[in-house]
Parts: C-alpha cells; sequence; structure tokens
C-alpha cells in the first residue's frame, strides 16, 4: 500500500494521509507532484511524502514522527 | 533522460530558493527515475527475503532541498534519493540481516554508523545500485530507531540543524547522552546473548551478574536523563 502523507513540521502534526494500491506508483507520484504545487507559497515546514509500507499500522512503526507526539513517541520507546 | 549537468542544474536553483512549479515538475520527473531501482530492491527485500519493509520510493522536496543547502553534494550525487527502512529487534539480527542483504545485493556499499554515530544517529545504511540507480536501506535495530524517530520529532520542534549537532544545547545534550545511553543498553544485551556462551561455565555466573549489574546501571542512567530533560524543557 502507498501512502501520500501531507505533514506540518512546525505544528508537528499530520495535515492529511491518502492510500493508494501498491502499483499506482504513478497516480500517487503524480496527486504527489500536484499537492506540493498547491502548497508553493505557503508558510514553510510543509512536508510531502510518499511511502509504501504493508499496512497503515506498520507505517505507523517505521515512521512514527507523523503520527505521535513526543511524548507518546517516548512512552512508546521505552 | 536527464543529463548530470542538466540534473545538478536543478539542484542548484532548488538550492538557491527556485522552488517554483517548473523545477517541482523537473524534480518529479528526476525522482521518477529511480523508480525501477527501488521496486526492484523492495521486491528482493519483501518477496525473496520476506522481510518487513517500509518503502520511500522518493525523497521528499523539503528534505532534498535541506541536504542541497547543507552540505556541497550536488543533486546528481545523492544516493538516498529512493529508499527503504528496516527495523530489526536487535544487534544480533541487524548483523544477521547485514550479511543476508550483502549477500542477495551484492556489491552493495556499507556505511555501519553503530560505532562512529553521526551527532548521535546509529544505524547501518547499505546502497546498492539497479541499473545505475542508487537505493538506500536503512537497517535499524528497534533501539536505534526509536532514537531517530524521537531526534526527527525534536528536529521538528527546534529546528532541523539539530541533528547535525547544531542549535539548543539541552537538546544537543540530550540527544548525545540519549544515543550513548541507548546504544550502551543495546551492547549490554548483546553481550548477554552472544559472551555468555562463549566463557566458561563456571564463570558463566559471575559474568551475567556483572552484565545485569550494568545493565541496572544504564536503565537507571536512562530514567535520570529523561527527568533531568523534562526539568530543563519546562525552563
Amino acid at each position: 500500500m502507498l501512502f501520500l502523507l501531507h505533514y506540518n513540521r512546525s505544528k508537528g502534526s499530520l495535515v492529511s494521509i491518502r492510500e493508494f494500491p501498491d502499483k499506482d506508483i504513478a497516480n500517487a507520484s503524480a496527486e504527489k507532484l500536484r499537492l506540493e504545487i498547491d502548497l508553493l507559497g505557503s508558510a514553510s515546514g510543509q512536508e510531502v511524502v510518499l511511502l509504501e509500507a504493508g499496512s497503515r499500522d506498520a507505517l505507523q512503526k517505521t515512521h512514527a514522527r507523523y503520527f505521535e507526539t513526543l511524548d507518546e513517541m517516548r512512552d512508546n520507546s521505552k | 533522460m536527464f543529463s548530470n549537468s542538466q540534473v545538478d542544474r536543478l539542484g542548484r536553483e532548488l538550492r538557491d530558493g527556485q522552488v517554483n512549479e517548473e523545477n517541482l515538475r523537473r524534480l518529479e520527473m528526476f525522482r521518477s527515475e529511480f523508480v525501477e531501482a527501488y521496486t526492484y530492491v523492495e521486491d528482493v527485500l519483501v518477496r525473496k527475503l520476506r522481510i518487513t519493509v517500509t518503502g520511500r520510493p522518493s525523497k521528499s522536496t523539503v528534505a532534498i532541498v535541506e541536504k542541497l543547502r547543507r552540505e556541497t553534494a550536488r543533486l546528481s550525487q545523492i544516493q538516498d534519493i529512493a529508499g527503504c527502512r528496516v527495523v530489526v529487534p536487535d544487534i544480533a539480527s541487524q548483523n544477521k540481516l547485514l550479511d543476508l542483504l550483502v549477500l542477495m545485493l551484492g556489491g552493495a556499499d556499507i556505511d555501519d554508523k553503530r560505532e562512529t554515530p553521526t551527532h548521535g544517529y546509529r544505524a547501518i545504511h547499505i546502497v546498492t545500485k539497479h541499473n545505475g540507480r542508487p537505493v538506500e536501506i536503512q537497517l535499524r535495530t528497534r533501539s536505534q530507531h526509536a532514537w531517530a524517530e524521537i531526534s526527527e520529532k525534536m528536529a521538528d520542534a527546534f529546528g532541523q540543524s539539530i541533528k547535525y549537532g547544531q542549535g539548543e544545547p539541552w537538546v544537543l545534550d540530550f540527544l548525545s547522552n540519549l544515543s550513548n545511553v541507548t546504544s550502551k543498553i543495546e551492547t549490554i544485551r548483546y553481550k548477554k546473548k552472544t559472551l555468555l556462551k562463549q566463557v566458561k561455565y563456571s564463570e558463566r555466573l559471575s559474568v551475567q551478574a556483572r552484565l545485569n549489574s550494568q545493565e541496572k546501571e544504564a536503565f537507571a542512567e536512562l530514567k535520570d536523563l529523561f527527568s533531568r530533560t523534562q526539568k530543563q524543557a519546562a525552563e
């Protein structure tokens, strides 16, 4: 599964997430580009990234930063 | 397909702040040239080795621009446009998987950051090429990964420069100490797993007691670090 994430670094929070089938990388990349173009001129700290994982749960384990607060990450890492 | 000089010109423009629609489209076209290599590596990891992997078919624009500004590297030289991340339980599994990956991928460049971390960041990075395009595999233990995620999150809050040793001193101290103490715990556990099998039976109990005591001390250090940092963050 492909996941298109829009993350606001300044706020430390996920703005949006969209899912695409594995084979749809061309479409997912096109959507990523469209989102990046839409965000041109907006406040800095916007991160748009395309990731691939077996499930959203697996993605949250390897990229917790996009989904959790610092306190949640600290507690989960103990 | 772009020539290296076209790619580097694009890199210079992005570095100089020309992040506009035309350059975003060109960058996306350049990144798409890595998809075949990424798919090949992902296939080896997931289908052949049955490893749980999270992939990043292409590095984000903001991360590319930051890298171009931070380093002297040109866009055509960036090795991690496409990449994958694998998180394993411990050092023993990390060593085992590294051997397997080297065997399966052949000719890969290995950057082992465990003994000489980059500003606290510990992991093994393996860069393999397919049809001339590099793909970076980040191989981390759970503990190394937890540190890296906390570091990234703190960089969001206190500035990306903290990942490169600059910025708020208490944040840098915390990350450096956290990296050291978590590495110490991991190493003690690795020794418990491996060393105990190698020592004589008569020495086993004393070695185990020594390692248990070291592990307990390291955990106390970790607890103290979190409690000190919470106070500093509140000030």
